[in-house]
C-alpha cells in the first residue's frame, strides 16, 4: 500500500552522510563509492568504468554550461550595446543673432534648444544643455559650455569685488572670463570647453554653435558625444 | 590554490554543501524520466537570466511601454532574440510543468510523505501561469491589453470580493499606468520572488525524502506502457482524423505524418514485445534490480541533455517564428483578434459554453481542488488509479477545448480578417515609428491614430461608404453592405477619374454621378452627350490638355512625376479650360480667374478643396442647392449664420480621409505599403 512505502532516504542515504563526516579536505572529485550494495550490471561491470564516469562529467559540464551560456551570452550582447554606439559629432543649435551679445558685455546664458532622440522617444526641440555665449570689445565671439571640466556640475558668471569669473558651485573651481583657469582654482584640471561656432552662419549675422559634451576630470579636451 | 579552497571551505563548509547537492542518492538507477524538475530548474534560470536584462530595457508606462518593447526588439541588437527566448521559454515552461506533473502522479511521487512537495509544485503551477498572465500585459500592446481586459473583468466577477480584488490588480477602475507599474511589480518582484522561495522548499523537500524509487521495469510493465502509448496516438488520431477539415492546410502532411510515424513505431514495439513475450518474461525473473547511481554524474548528464533539448526547441521557435508585438493598446480601437495565450484558451472557450461563474469559478476550483487532494486519494491503490484517470480526464478535456476553441477561430472567417487587421496594425506602426520623425513623447499610437493610411479607410467605412464605393469596397476591402448610391471614389481626381467624367456613358455609370440625382436634367450631361460628340482630332487632342490640366489641379502624390513631366501641356490646357470659347467650362464653372458660378474646379480634387467639400457640398461653390443627399460633415449653420449643430466629423478626421483618398501617407523607403 502506498502509504506504507518506507522512508526510503533515510536508510538510502546513510553511507552518503557518514562520508560527509570526514576529513574536510578531501578532494571533492573522489567520488565516494556507490551506495549500492548489489551488482551495478549497468555502469559498474559491463565498460570501463573510469572511462564513461569521465565522458558523462564532461559531457554534463561542457553540455549544461553551454545551455546557460546561450541566453547569457545573448544577454550580455544585448545589455553591452552602450559600448557600440558611435559617436554622433554633438548637435548644431540655434542660439540667437550676433547683435543681440552686446560686445565687451557681460557673457550670456542660452539654452541650447534642438531635436533629440532619446532611445525611443523623438523630442522636437528639447533644451538640451547650457552656453554661456560673450564677446570681448573687439567683437569676436566664444562660446563656452557650462559644464565644470572637473566633474560636470553647471557653472555659473560672478561678477564680485574681485573681478568677474565662472566659478562652479559644486567643488569651487573658477575659471576666468576668458574661460582659462583663474590663479586660485584647486579642482578644475582645465579651463573651460569653447563650442564650435559655425562660421557660416555667423557670417549671416546668426549664431549656432556645435552642442557636445567632453571627458570630465582631463586636462586634454576630448569630445565623447 | 588547495590551500585558497580549504581556507574558504573551512570558512564557509562549500565542498560539503557541493557534496550533498552532487551526490544525491538516485535509488534504480538515472532515469530519463527524472529530467522534468531539472529542465524546470533550467528554464527558470533561463528566465532570470533573459528578464533581468529585459528588464533593463523595459519602462513601465502607458505612453512608453509599448516603445520600450519595439525598441528593444526592433533597435537593440540581438534585442530580438533577448526577447524571443524569454517569451518562448515561458511557453516551454507550461508544458515541462505538465509533464513534471504528469510523470509525478504516474510514479506516485505526490503520496505521502510527500504531500507538501506536491502541493508547493501546485503553487509553482499557478506562479507560473501567474506570471504568464502578467507577463502578457506589459508589452502594452492591443493583444495584451484585451486579453487582460477580459482576464481582470472575470476577476471582478470572483464572488464577494470581486470588485475590490480588481481594483486592487489594475490599481484603479480603469487600466493605466497604474497597471502597468502593479503588473510589472508583480512580474518582476513578487511572484517571481515567491516562486524562489518555493523552489527552494520544494527542492529542499525532495532532497529530503529522495527520489521516489520507480517500480521495477519488467517485462509486463514495459509491455503495458508501449499499450498506454499506443492507445494514446490513436485517439489522438482520431480526434485528427474528425478535426481533419478544421486544420490549416499547410500544416495537414507535417501533422499527419508525425503522428502516423508515432502511432506506427508504438505499434511495431508492442509486436515486438509480444513475440519476444515468453523469453523476457523468463529474463525477469533472473534479472537483478539495477543499481542506485549518484545525482552525479549519471542523472546530471541526461539533465543537461535534456536541458540541451529544451534549448534547442526555444531557439528554434524563437527562430522561425519570433516574437509578436502587436500595435500599442488602443481603448477605443476594438479589437476582435483578442485572445489569451494559448495555455488559457481551454478556459477562454469554457466561457463560451458556461456561463461566468461555472466557466471561470467552479470547474476550474473543482479540478483544482481534486488535484489538490490527491495525495489523500492516493492512500488506497483504487484511489491513486482514480488520480492517474482523473488527470488523464483533465488533460483530455484540456486538449479538447483548447482544439475547439482554436478550430473555432481557424474557421471564423470574421477571426481570421481580425487577425489579418492585427497584423496589418502591427506592421504599419513599425513603420512609422522607424521613420524619420520616430516616436513622439506622447507615445507611438498617435503615430497610428494620425495615419492616414490607417484610419482613413475606417472612417470612410463609418461615414462615407453606406452611399460611396472605394475601388468596388467599403475602404477595408469588405464588401458594401447598402447599395451604391454615389461615385467610386477609388483615385478621385486623378486623369483617370476625370476622363471618367468627361464622358457621357461613364457619367451616368453609378461609380461616377450615375446613381445620384445629379444627373437629372443635368447641363453638364447635356454638354457631355451634345457638345463632345462629334469632336475632330485637335479637339479631341484639346480634350485631352483639359483633363491633365484639371487632374493636375489635385497635385496629387501618384501623379507627381507625369504632372512634372506634362508641365506644358498642362499650361496649354488650363489656358482651354478658362477660356469660354474653347469648350465653354467656365460657363457653368468657376476656375481660377475666369467663371463665377460653381461647382468650382479651381484646385479641383486639390486637400483643400476636398477637406471644403466633405465640410459642407451644398456650398454655393460647389452643388449648392442641388446636392443630393450627401450629409454636411462640418459644423451646419442656419440662415442666420447661427450654429445649428457642431461637426459631424473633425477637421482632422476630413483630413485623414482627404489624405488617404489623395494617397498621402508615410512610406517607408524600402518596401513599404502599397
Amino acid at each position: 500500500m502506498g502509504n506504507c512505502r518506507p522512508y526510503l532516504s533515510n536508510t538510502m542515504s546513510d553511507p552518503k552522510t557518514e562520508r560527509i563526516e570526514e576529513p574536510k579536505n578531501e578532494p571533492l572529485d573522489e567520488k565516494p563509492v556507490a551506495p549500492s550494495s548489489e551488482e551495478n550490471p549497468d555502469s559498474a561491470s559491463k565498460e570501463e568504468p573510469a572511462r564513461r564516469d569521465f565522458l558523462q562529467k564532461a559531457g554534463s559540464i561542457v553540455l549544461g554550461g553551454a545551455m546557460v551560456a546561450a541566453p547569457a551570452a545573448v544577454g550580455l550582447r544585448v545589455v553591452s550595446c552602450p559600448l557600440f554606439g558611435g559617436k554622433v559629432n554633438g548637435v548644431l543649435a540655434r542660439l540667437t543673432t550676433l547683435d543681440s551679445i552686446v560686445a565687451g558685455g557681460p557673457p550670456q546664458a542660452f539654452k541650447v534648444m534642438a531635436d533629440k532622440t532619446d532611445a525611443w522617444t523623438t523630442y522636437k526641440n528639447l533644451p538640451l544643455g547650457l552656453v554661456y555665449a560673450q564677446r570681448d570689445k573687439e567683437g569676436a565671439l566664444t562660446v563656452f559650455s557650462a559644464s565644470c571640466p572637473h566633474a560636470g556640475c553647471a557653472v555659473e558668471y560672478r561678477n564680485t569685488q574681485g573681478g568677474e569669473q565662472y566659478y562652479c558651485p559644486c567643488h569651487e573651481s573658477k575659471f576666468n572670463l576668458d574661460g582659462s583657469l583663474s590663479p586660485d582654482n584647486t579642482q578644475a584640471p582645465r579651463g573651460l570647453d569653447t563650442l564650435e561656432v559655425d562660421e557660416e552662419k555667423l557670417a549671416t549675422g546668426e549664431v549656432w554653435v556645435r552642442f557636445r559634451k567632453f571627458k570630465a576630470g582631463v586636462p586634454e579636451k576630448k569630445a565623447i558625444s | 590554490m588547495k590551500v585558497l579552497l580549504d581556507w574558504i571551505d573551512n570558512r564557509t563548509g562549500v565542498r560539503r554543501l557541493t557534496k550533498e547537492v552532487l551526490f544525491e542518492n538516485v535509488p534504480g538507477g538515472a532515469r530519463w524520466r527524472y529530467v522534468w524538475g531539472s529542465t524546470l530548474t533550467f528554464a527558470i534560470m533561463v528566465q532570470f537570466i533573459t528578464g533581468i536584462i529585459l528588464w533593463m530595457f523595459y519602462s513601465p508606462s502607458a505612453n512608453s511601454a509599448w516603445e520600450s518593447v519595439y525598441h528593444i526588439q526592433e533597435k537593440v541588437p540581438g534585442g530580438d532574440w533577448l526577447r524571443g527566448i524569454h517569451h518562448w521559454t515561458s511557453q516551454f515552461m507550461i508544458v515541462l510543468l505538465v509533464l513534471h506533473l504528469v510523470q509525478v502522479v504516474v510514479d506516485g511521487a505526490y503520496k505521502a510523505p510527500r504531500e507538501f512537495n506536491f502541493w508547493f509544485g501546485l503553487a509553482l503551477l499557478g506562479i507560473t501561469m501567474g506570471l504568464g498572465l502578467t507577463g502578457y500585459l506589459l508589452p502594452w500592446d492591443q493583444k495584451g491589453y484585451w486579453a487582460t481586459e477580459v482576464a481582470t473583468n472575470i476577476m471582478g466577477n470572483t464572488p464577494l470580493i470581486g470588485d475590490q480584488v480588481k481594483q486592487l490588480v489594475i490599481g484603479g477602475n480603469e487600466a493605466g499606468h497604474y497597471t502597468l507599474t502593479r503588473f510589472f511589480a508583480l512580474h518582476a518582484g513578487v511572484l517571481p520572488g515567491l516562486l524562489i522561495a518555493l523552489i527552494g522548499l520544494h527542492i529542499y523537500l525532495f532532497r529530503k525524502h529522495g527520489i521516489t524509487p520507480a517500480p521495477r521495469k519488467t517485462a509486463a510493465s514495459t509491455r503495458h506502457f508501449w499499450w498506454v502509448a499506443f492507445l494514446i496516438m490513436a485517439f489522438a488520431q482520431a480526434i485528427l482524423l474528425v478535426n481533419w477539415s478544421a486544420l490549416p492546410g499547410g500544416s495537414k502532411p507535417m501533422v499527419g505524418i508525425v503522428t502516423g510515424v508515432i502511432t506506427g513505431l508504438c505499434l511495431l514495439r508492442i509486436i515486438c514485445l509480444q513475440i519476444r513475450r515468453p523469453n523476457l518474461e523468463e529474463d525477469d525473473n533472473f534479472k537483478p534490480r539495477r543499481g542506485d547511481v549518484y545525482f552525479w554524474p549519471d542523472q546530471v548528464f541526461r539533465d543537461a541533455i535534456a536541458c540541451a533539448a529544451v534549448m534547442g526547441g526555444i531557439l528554434f521557435f524563437v527562430w522561425q517564428f519570433g516574437t509578436d508585438l502587436s500595435a500599442p493598446a488602443d481603448p477605443s480601437e476594438n479589437f476582435s483578434a483578442a485572445r489569451p495565450d494559448w495555455y488559457f484558451m481551454a478556459l477562454f472557450a469554457l466561457l463560451k459554453e458556461f456561463d461566468l461563474i461555472t466557466g471561470a469559478f467552479v470547474i476550474p476550483g473543482v479540478v483544482a481542488t481534486i488535484v489538490f487532494l490527491m495525495p489523500f486519494f492516493g492512500r488506497w491503490k483504487i484511489g491513486h488509479w482514480f488520480n492517474l484517470v482523473f488527470l488523464t480526464l483533465v488533460l483530455g478535456f484540456f486538449v479538447h477545448y483548447t482544439m475547439v476553441a482554436f478550430t473555432h477561430d481557424w474557421e471564423s472567417e470574421e477571426h481570421q480578417v481580425a487577425v489579418a487587421g492585427a497584423h496589418k496594425d502591427a506592421e504599419r506602426i513599425k513603420a512609422l515609428a522607424s521613420s524619420p520623425d520616430g516616436i513622439p513623447p506622447e507615445g507611438a499610437i498617435t503615430l497610428l491614430r494620425n495615419d492616414p493610411l490607417t484610419q482613413g479607410p475606417r472612417l470612410f467605412a463609418k461615414n462615407c461608404a453606406s452611399c460611396h464605393a472605394y475601388d468596388g469596397h467599403n475602404g477595408l476591402g469588405n464588401l458594401r453592405k447598402d447599395g451604391q448610391s454615389a461615385s467610386d471614389l477609388h483615385g478621385f481626381a486623378s486623369r483617370k477619374w476625370v476622363r471618367g467624367i468627361l464622358n457621357a456613358k461613364t457619367f451616368q455609370h453609378a461609380d461616377y454621378l450615375g446613381a445620384t440625382k445629379l444627373i437629372e436634367d443635368s447641363e453638364m450631361l447635356e454638354f457631355l452627350t451634345d457638345d463632345l460628340k462629334d469632336l475632330d482630332d485637335d479637339q479631341k487632342e484639346e480634350l485631352e490638355l483639359v483633363i491633365v490640366a484639371l487632374s493636375a489641379e489635385a497635385k496629387l502624390k501618384s501623379q507627381f512625376e507625369i504632372d512634372e513631366r506634362d508641365a506644358e501641356l498642362i499650361a496649354d490646357g488650363r489656358d482651354i479650360l478658362g477660356d469660354d470659347l474653347a469648350f465653354g467650362c467656365t460657363d457653368c464653372h468657376k476656375f481660377h480667374e475666369e467663371g463665377k458660378k460653381g461647382p468650382d474646379l479651381t484646385g479641383y480634387g486639390s486637400r483643400q478643396w476636398q477637406i471644403d467639400f466633405i465640410k459642407n457640398p451644398g456650398h454655393k461653390r460647389f452643388y449648392g442647392k442641388r446636392n443630393d443627399r450627401m450629409a454636411i460633415f462640418g459644423p451646419k449653420y442656419d440662415a442666420e449664420g447661427k450654429l445649428e449643430r457642431p461637426a459631424q466629423l473633425s477637421d482632422e478626421e476630413i483630413g485623414l480621409i482627404v489624405d488617404w483618398l489623395r494617397g498621402e501617407w508615410y512610406e517607408s523607403a524600402v518596401g513599404g505599403e502599397k
